[in-house]
Formats: structure tokens, C-alpha cells, sequence
């Protein structure tokens, strides 16, 4: 068994790789998914802080944070940490760290071999305590390799080299190494090495704030010793230089790519004034700020090689490493320089990491070798199959798992909650002394730092809103390694789905046009369930023109009931009708408008419509007590239901099904009453009646509905599982995976609604379906020319045009011969146009919002 | 995209007499972002603490007392992927007493 896993113990910053099959896999920090974990650790009141965290309190509380540690290896110096009176030595701050890099590792391996790489500086006093801080973080074979090793691995491995020497120039954020390697009898070694330990890409980020960013804040807007005032404690500038070091590396980064960046940030001026301020900063005066300290590095390598009796011609490349060496005048100094050509194939940041890893997946094991086994699986980690009562062990090194079968958790908190924190506490019994925990959140928003481990812990866990917060609660040993507690995760529910908010008991809808098929539909705006209050925008485009001054209307028609129902036997909730009348000019076919609906935990509805193209907005609120009926609309349904039920009940008749008519007849009878009820009511009338008449309505539309269910539905039933069926093979043999996804999404959820849905919403899943074949089909020279001659074949009275429609059918036999689909699918949509019966028999008149 | 949109709002109170329609556009990117599963989040004026990892703070002073978010460079992003959100962009903030 090969090593496998190698970490970059890098001064500013460590990473974490694995080999596996001869690929490299870096791991990436679980909070904030960055391959890069600063080497930084912070002492907070009761908890610790590694990484990124601990990065930010460096200037706030710098006698408890602690960084760069990497440069007192191996030195009897501890630091003082004052926030609880302890003493850390750099090999326990190193430990830290690397204890922090295998909680990177997601497969839920634990590595028990690993390789650590060093700078080529170190002595064996310096080796040995890295290799110490190894074993303290719970490796049990550390293997240590010099970084430029590691680094020219990673581009040997890339390039094939196997001779000759270079040099690997490191420049990070706050370092700076030269080093000289040679392949001499296949074995590769560092000759020499030279370094700064106070040079890096921070220096450049400093410069471009104090000789660009501020003499020219300090210039336009009169600011006298801006510098100063950034720096002082408390000073007014404060934040401004935080602002400012951000956006200087950020300048730094975008002009390694561009060859110039622009600065854009807000500030305000000596007597309070708020400020845009932007401008831009080209490469060469970035260039030119930075050029003096590059090139005192290379005359760092010009004394290296002049040590080893060698000139430029002896080396054959220069390999980079680190991030600074993206900047382009790094790479063109070193060139220009020393005439040395410069390989930029692989990834600075990660070269060194990925070079041990490769290195770490050609090393055996020694622990494999004297038959122990290298821990792959074991120690509680995912996967391991601690599940069950709390305490189980699940093997692991000695001590580990007695001790977490020992350990008794129980947790308390609040399930639910409806604040931004919820207050979690636990008990936890028999942990081992020095036990620690930490409790970080699934989605990386929150983490705890260690803590040590109490009878009764307590932690205000973070939450984030309207969504369900998953937590996990981990337990170390005092030597910070995992202990295979198995500990249910923690989850809270935050904001909308709060047991205080009532869930709305039916689907909410919005009725919209199915322009195809001359009738209206549901489109669910809010579904069952959902929990108020609840807010939701959606655009849509105008399916017709609204003419200003007629009396065509815009209907917003909000309707409750199941979405799989038809529009007129759902109970309208609330509806907004924009008038031609009210108009100030025409709402032109195809334009945007936006809806937005709210509905109140009492549930008030607010319909609001933004229509951009007149600049309009319209919004009402409507009451539950009080119900929604647009007059005008419930006569256009009402005549639309009969105009369907008559063609059942002649349908029924002909069938000679007289006990089905029967019921449809006694409900036609209704219908025309009703009818005439409607017509007879004046707009403005106050009594209770439209509500009345609007209750018969959806009773009778479950009629008519119920009548066509029986018939008509099966024939759309019918129609829906043929097309689905010859459409499914249709995509098998197009072996379009894409379209057959698309396919899958019209059925979803088949079984729910086919028997209870209404025959506009069968009609609406085969529509989607055919739109989705006609992207097929509109290609296939041989459909496209049958679906021509079945509209050719039709007499030309058939048309609205007489004159066009054969000037079309002469187009269309050329086209034909031509072979053009193309050519011929324009035909047929002009025809189609032109075309006087186009089944409208059920046409009801939409809404005017497109589906 | 994202950061964008978060930048144009932000500006926005700044820009007298600016159309109502500008905040509309931008809560419609909004909404169109929210449906591509992106959660994003301003976390302007939230106390701040070492243990949102969701956010890179530069603490600007060393004064005592709960630190608030001063001012925000770059939102909190989260994706949403079958209901399960994971952590984007770190917001980039500026922390500090008030």
C-alpha cells in the first residue's frame, strides 16, 4: 500500500493531496471550499480558531494569534498566548494545523502515512520537529520531502524531465525562497538554496495602496495625510484601508490577466460627502511599482549561482511557484534577466502539494510493509458505519474507540426557530480529560472552533434563513483526534417553515392562456402546504393585444383549488383586470409583465402587476371574508362551460348514453339560467348574489367537467400514453439523452394526477410533449412534407385568403422539390395562419397572460 | 452575476431621482438568480462573530463590545442544489463597533 496522502506545510499557507490511480485530488476547506488553509491559529476566550478565522484576528488581537510559526521550528521559542495564560510551541501550532488539513479529507479516510514537505532550509533539528508535529497530529509514519523537490516532481511529472538542473523561484504572499536542483544519477536533489523571508505578494498589494490608491484620494479629494489617518487606531479612515487592501489585490490579480484594472469603491471625504470613486491602473505603472523588488530577488539567484560556479546557460529552466509568480513582470524579469527560459506548466499555488503527492503515491508504506494496516477505513469517519446508540465504537487506534464507547451525549434545542441563532446545549459524560468538540454547519456558513470539552456545553449555532440548518457535533481527543462518537445531526428549521406559520391548505393558481388550444389553464403560483407568509414574482408576456379605450380587459385571475383542475371550478381568490378603457396606450402582444403575489399570514392576498412597456403598476389586496368575482369574467365562463357541456351532451346522445345525458342535461338547464342570472346583474351591485352565481358556476363546472371525464377525458388519456409512448421510442432512437430528460419532466408525478386532472391540463402535458417532438420533427424532411400535403390537400375556401393561399401552395411544390424542410415548415405556418376552422369550437376567451 | 446585482442595489439609494423601474430590473435578476439556485445575502448591520466562516472580515478596530458588519464588499452566496445549500462566496465584509 502506497502512502497516498501528502500536506504542504507552507509558511503562509497548507494544503492537503491525494494520489490515487496516478491522478492528484487536492482537498478543498469544507467552510468556503478553498484548497488553501492559512497557517494561522487563533486563542479566542474559549475557542480556537484555525485558517481563514483566525487570519482575521491577526491585527485585533496579535498576542493571541499566531502565524509564520513555520519559521521557529525546531527553536526552544513558545509563544505566549494571552488570552488564557498558556505557552504554544511552534511544533503544537504545527500539529494544529495539520489536524485542521485531515478534517479537509471528505472521503472519511484516515490517513495513517503521510508526507510533509519542508523548505530546503531546514536542518535536521528543524526536519525532526515537522516530523514530530506529524505524529502529533496523529499520523503514525511522517516521510518529509524539501518543497522545491516536491515542486520540480510536479513539473517532471507534467514535462518528462530527467536531467539537468534548475531552479525553483517561490514567491508567496509574505515569502520568498530561490532554490538550485539537479538530477544527478536519477536522483533529485537540492545543490543550494537562498531566500527572504519578509518578501511577498502582500508587499505589492501594500505598494499599490501607498503610492497609487492614496496620493490619488489624497489629490482629488484634498485629504491631507490620508495614509496616517488609515493606520491610526479608531482614525476615520479605518475602514477605508481595509477597503482599499482588498481592492489592491484584487487590482494585483486581474492585471496578471488584463493589462489593466479598474478600482471602483465608495468613500467619503473630509467633511462627510459620500464619493464613487473609480479609476483604473494600468500594468506597466503596477509594473513599475514592483519592478525594484523583483529584481533584487534575482539578484539573490545570481549569487546562488555564482556560490555553485555556474552561469544562466547551465540551468534549463526556471520552475514557478507560489502565487505571486502569476504577475506577468515575474515572469518576464526572470526571462529578460537571466536569459533562462521560465515554465509556467504547472499551478503555482498548488506545485509543491502536487509534487508530494505524486511523490506520496509512489512511496510504500513501511506500516503496510510490517503488516499493519494503513487505516483507510476505521475511526468513525463517513462511512464507517457508526450509526446506532450514542458511544459506539468503531475500531480505531489504541484508546480511541474504548474511549468514545464510553462517552454518553445528549443534546438539547429548539427544532424550529424563527430568530437568526437558536441556543443549542448538550451534556456530555465520560469524554477523556483534554477532550474537545467543535460543531460546524453542512452548507461551511458556521463553525465553532475547538472547544473544550465540559459536562454541559453550550453554542449559539447560526442559522440561515428559511431553510433547514444541518449541524454536525464532533468530538477529539486531547491530542485533537476525531473519537467515533456517533452523535445524530443537529437540525433546526429556520423562518418559513416554523410550526407558528399556517400552511395553506390548497394549491394556489394562476389562470393563464394555452394559446394552442384556445382555452386557459393553471399554472401554480404557491403550492399545498406551503407555509404563509409567502411571496413569490413571476414574469409573463402578453398572449394578446389590449387595445386602449376598448372594452377588452387584462385579467390577473388568482384562483384556489387543485392545480390539476380546471380554471372554472376553482374558487377565485382574487383578480386584477387591467381595462382597455383605463388605459393610457396599447398593450402590444409579446410584452413583459410583472407579477408579484403575497399572501399574509391572515391571507390577504396582494396581487401587484408592473407593466414596464406604459410604466404602470396596479396592485390590489384582497380579503379572504371577501371574495373575488369579476362579473364580466364569470359570464365568459359561464358561456364557455355550456358551449363544452352541449358538445358532451350531443356527443352522449348520439351515443345513445341516456343516463349520463340525463345529469348533463339537468345541468345545461342550470347553465342557461344561470346565464341569464348574470347578464341580468349590474356591475356595481353590493348584495351577495354574484357570490351566489360564482358557487353554481364551479358546481357546474365539476359537472360538465365530471361529463367530459368520462368521454373526452379518455380519449385524451388515450391520445397522452399513445404520444408518450411513440414519443419515448422516438427519443430512444435519436438517442438524445438531453430531450429525453425533458420528456421524463412532462410525466413527472404521473400517477398523482392523471385521474383527477381536468381535460385542459391533459391537454397542456400533450402540448409540451408535441413542442418537444416538433424540435425533432421539424428536421425530418419526410414529416414535414406529409404535415404540408394534409394542409395542401385542403380545399382553398378552407383558407380566410383565396388568392394567397394559392400563391402558398405553389410556393410549397417548389419547395418540395427543392427538398428545403426548412422552406416548406414556412409554408405551413403561413397556411396555418390562413386556415378558417381551426377547432375554436371550445375557444374561450384567455385572460391575456400567455402560459 | 450575482455580485452585480448586489453592487447595482447597493448603489442605487445613492442615485437621486432614479427610476422606481431600476429596482424593479434588479429584483427581477434577483428572482431569476434565486430560481437558478443562488441564495444571495447581504449581511449589513448582522453582529459578527469568529464563528461565521460565511464571512472574510477585516476588523477595523480593537475596541471591545459585540463587532457588527460595517460595510459589505462582496455578498454571502449559497447555491442550492435538491435542497441542499452549500457554501458559494464568503461574504468579504468589514466588521467593527458602531
Amino acid at each position: 500500500m502506497t502512502i497516498n496522502f501528502a500536506i504542504d506545510l507552507g509558511t503562509t499557507n497548507s494544503l492537503i493531496a491525494r494520489a490515487k490511480n496516478g491522478n492528484i485530488e487536492i482537498f478543498k476547506n469544507p467552510s468556503g471550499m478553498k484548497v488553501t488553509l492559512p497557517s494561522v491559529v487563533a486563542f479566542r476566550k474559549d475557542r480556537i480558531l484555525i485558517g481563514d478565522k483566525a487570519k482575521e484576528y491577526i491585527e485585533k488581537e496579535p498576542s493571541n494569534v499566531f502565524a509564520s510559526f513555520k519559521r521557529k521550528m525546531g527553536t526552544n521559542e513558545s509563544f505566549f498566548v494571552a488570552s488564557n495564560g498558556s505557552f504554544k510551541t511552534p511544533v503544537e501550532l504545527s500539529t494544529m494545523i495539520l489536524q485542521e488539513l485531515r478534517n479537509f479529507i471528505f472521503t472519511g479516510e484516515t490517513p495513517e502515512s503521510v508526507i510533509i514537505t519542508i523548505p530546503a532550509s531546514f536542518d535536521t533539528i528543524q526536519s525532526n520537529a515537522t516530523k514530530e508535529a506529524g505524529y502529533a497530529a496523529g499520523f503514525r509514519e511522517v516521510l518529509l520531502l524539501q518543497e522545491p523537490i516536491a515542486a520540480s516532481l510536479a513539473f517532471a511529472n507534467k514535462e518528462g524531465s530527467d536531467a539537468g538542473k534548475w531552479l525553483v523561484y517561490d514567491l508567496g504572499g509574505g515569502t520568498f525562497d530561490v532554490a538550485l536542483v539537479k538530477i544527478d544519477e536519477d536522483e533529485m536533489k537540492v545543490v543550494d538554496h537562498e531566500g527572504d523571508n519578509f518578501f511577498g505578494g502582500v508587499d505589492f498589494d501594500h505598494l499599490l495602496i501607498t503610492e497609487l490608491f492614496v496620493p490619488y484620494l489624497e489629490n482629488k479629494y484634498n485629504i491631507q495625510d490620508l495614509s496616517g489617518k488609515m493606520l491610526s487606531a479608531g482614525g476615520k479612515y479605518n475602514k477605508l484601508y481595509y477597503q482599499l487592501l482588498y481592492k489592491a489585490e484584487e487590482a494585483k490579480i486581474t492585471l496578471s490577466n488584463h493589462s489593466n484594472a479598474e478600482v471602483e469603491f465608495d468613500m467619503e471625504d473630509e467633511s462627510g460627502v459620500s464619493h464613487e470613486v473609480f479609476f483604473t491602473i494600468e500594468r506597466a505603472q503596477f509594473n513599475a511599482l514592483i519592478r525594484e523588488r523583483i529584481l533584487s530577488s534575482i539578484t539573490f539567484i545570481r549569487s546562488l549561482l555564482v556560490r555553485n560556479n555556474l552561469t544562466a546557460s547551465d540551468i534549463t529552466e526556471i520552475v514557478l511557484v507560489g502565487g505571486s509568480t502569476y504577475i506577468p513582470l515575474v515572469r518576464g524579469l526572470l526571462t529578460e534577466e537571466l536569459q533562462i527560459p521560465v515554465n509556467t506548466s504547472i499551478d503555482p499555488t498548488t506545485a509543491v502539494v502536487e509534487g508530494a503527492a505524486y511523490y506520496a503515491g509512489s512511496r510504500v508504506s513501511r506500516l503496510e510493509q510490517s503488516g499493519r494496516g494503513s487505516g483507510g477505513q476505521g475511526m468513525g469517519g463517513q462511512g464507517s458505519g457508526v450509526q446506532g446508540s450514542v458511544g459506539q465504537s468503531a475500531d480505531g487506534r489504541a484508546g480511541g474507540g474504548q474511549a468514545a464507547s464510553l462517552i454518553e451525549v445528549k443534546t438539547a434545542y429548539q427544532h424550529h426557530s424563527r430568530e437568526q441563532e437558536e441556543y443549542f446545549a448538550a451534556s456530555i459524560k465520560h469524554a477523556p480529560a483534554g477532550a474537545q468538540y467543535r460543531i460546524t454547519r453542512a452548507d461551511g456558513g458556521f463553525d465553532s472552533g475547538v472547544k473544550q470539552v465540559t459536562e454541559r456545553i453550550s453554542e449559539m449555532l447560526l442559522l440561515l434563513p428559511n431553510t433547514q440548518n444541518v449541524f454536525y457535533l464532533k468530538i477529539y481527543d486531547g491530542q485533537g483526534l476525531p473519537l467515533p462518537v456517533a452523535i445524530p445531526e443537529i437540525t433546526i428549521i429556520q423562518g418559513k417553515f416554523s410550526i407558528h406559520g399556517q400552511p395553506l391548505p390548497n394549491d394556489i393558481c394562476l389562470e393563464v392562456d394555452d394559446v394552442e388550444n384556445n382555452t386557459t389553464h393553471l399554472e401554480v403560483i404557491f403550492e399545498r402546504n406551503a407555509i404563509l407568509p409567502i411571496r413569490k414574482s413571476i414574469t409573463k408576456t402578453l398572449s394578446r393585444t389590449i387595445v386602449k379605450g376598448s372594452e377588452d380587459q387584462l385579467l390577473i385571475n388568482v384562483l384556489e383549488g387543485s392545480r390539476y383542475s380546471s380554471p372554472q371550478s376553482n374558487l377565485p381568490i382574487g383578480i386584477v383586470s387591467i381595462a382597455g378603457k383605463d388605459l393610457a396606450a396599447d398593450l402590444i402582444k409579446g410584452c413583459d409583465i410583472d407579477l408579484s403575489f403575497e399572501i399574509s399570514e391572515s391571507r390577504d392576498i396582494t396581487v401587484t402587476a408592473y407593466i414596464s412597456m406604459i410604466d404602470a403598476e396596479f396592485s390590489q389586496v384582497f380579503n379572504p371574508s371577501v371574495r373575488a368575482v369579476n362579473l364580466v369574467r364569470m359570464q365568459e365562463e359561464a358561456d364557455y362551460l355550456y358551449r363544452v357541456g352541449k358538445r358532451q351532451l350531443d356527443n352522449l346522445l348520439t351515443k345513445e348514453r341516456y343516463e349520463e345525458s340525463a345529469v348533463l342535461q339537468q345541468a345545461m338547464d342550470e347553465l342557461k339560467v344561470l346565464q341569464r342570472k348574470i347578464r341580468s346583474l349590474k356591475e356595481d351591485d353590493v348584495t351577495d348574489i354574484k357570490y351566489q352565481l360564482d358557487d353554481q358556476k364551479r358546481k357546474l363546472a365539476q359537472v360538465v367537467a365530471a361529463a367530459e371525464r368520462g368521454d373526452r377525458m379518455l380519449e385524451l388519456k388515450e391520445e397522452y400514453f399513445y404520444k408518450k409512448m411513440s414519443y419515448e421510442s422516438l427519443l430512444q432512437q435519436s438517442g438524445d439523452d438531453a430531450m429525453k430528460k425533458r420528456l421524463e419532466a412532462i410525466s413527472m408525478d404521473e400517477n398523482e394526477w392523471i385521474n383527477q386532472c381536468s381535460s385542459q391540463f391533459l391537454r397542456l402535458k400533450i402540448s409540451e410533449m408535441d413542442r418537444l417532438i416538433w424540435n425533432i420533427r421539424k428536421k425530418d424532411l419526410g414529416y414535414v412534407t406529409n404535415l404540408y400535403l394534409h394542409y395542401a390537400m385542403k380545399p382553398d375556401n378552407a383558407y380566410s385568403d383565396v388568392r394567397q393561399i394559392k400563391a402558398l401552395k405553389s410556393r410549397g411544390d417548389e419547395a418540395l422539390q427543392r427538398k428545403n424542410a426548412d422552406e416548406i415548415l414556412s409554408v405551413i405556418y403561413r397556411m396555418y395562419d390562413l386556415l378558417i376552422d381551426k377547432d375554436d369550437d371550445e375557444m374561450i376567451k384567455g385572460t391575456g397572460l400567455r402560459g | 452575476m450575482a455580485n452585480l446585482v448586489f453592487e447595482l442595489e447597493k448603489k442605487l439609494p445613492a442615485i437621486q431621482g432614479a427610476p422606481t423601474g431600476v429596482q424593479r430590473n434588479i429584483d427581477r435578476m434577483k428572482t431569476v438568480l434565486e430560481e437558478a439556485g443562488l441564495m444571495v445575502l447581504n449581511p449589513m448591520g448582522e453582529a459578527y462573530t469568529e464563528t461565521r466562516t460565511d464571512l472574510e472580515a477585516n476588523i477595523t478596530d480593537a475596541g471591545k463590545g459585540t463587532l457588527q458588519v460595517l460595510d459589505v464588499i462582496k455578498p454571502v452566496i449559497y447555491s442550492s442544489k435538491e435542497g441542499t445549500q452549500s457554501l458559494l462566496q464568503k461574504g468579504v465584509v468589514i466588521a467593527g463597533h458602531k
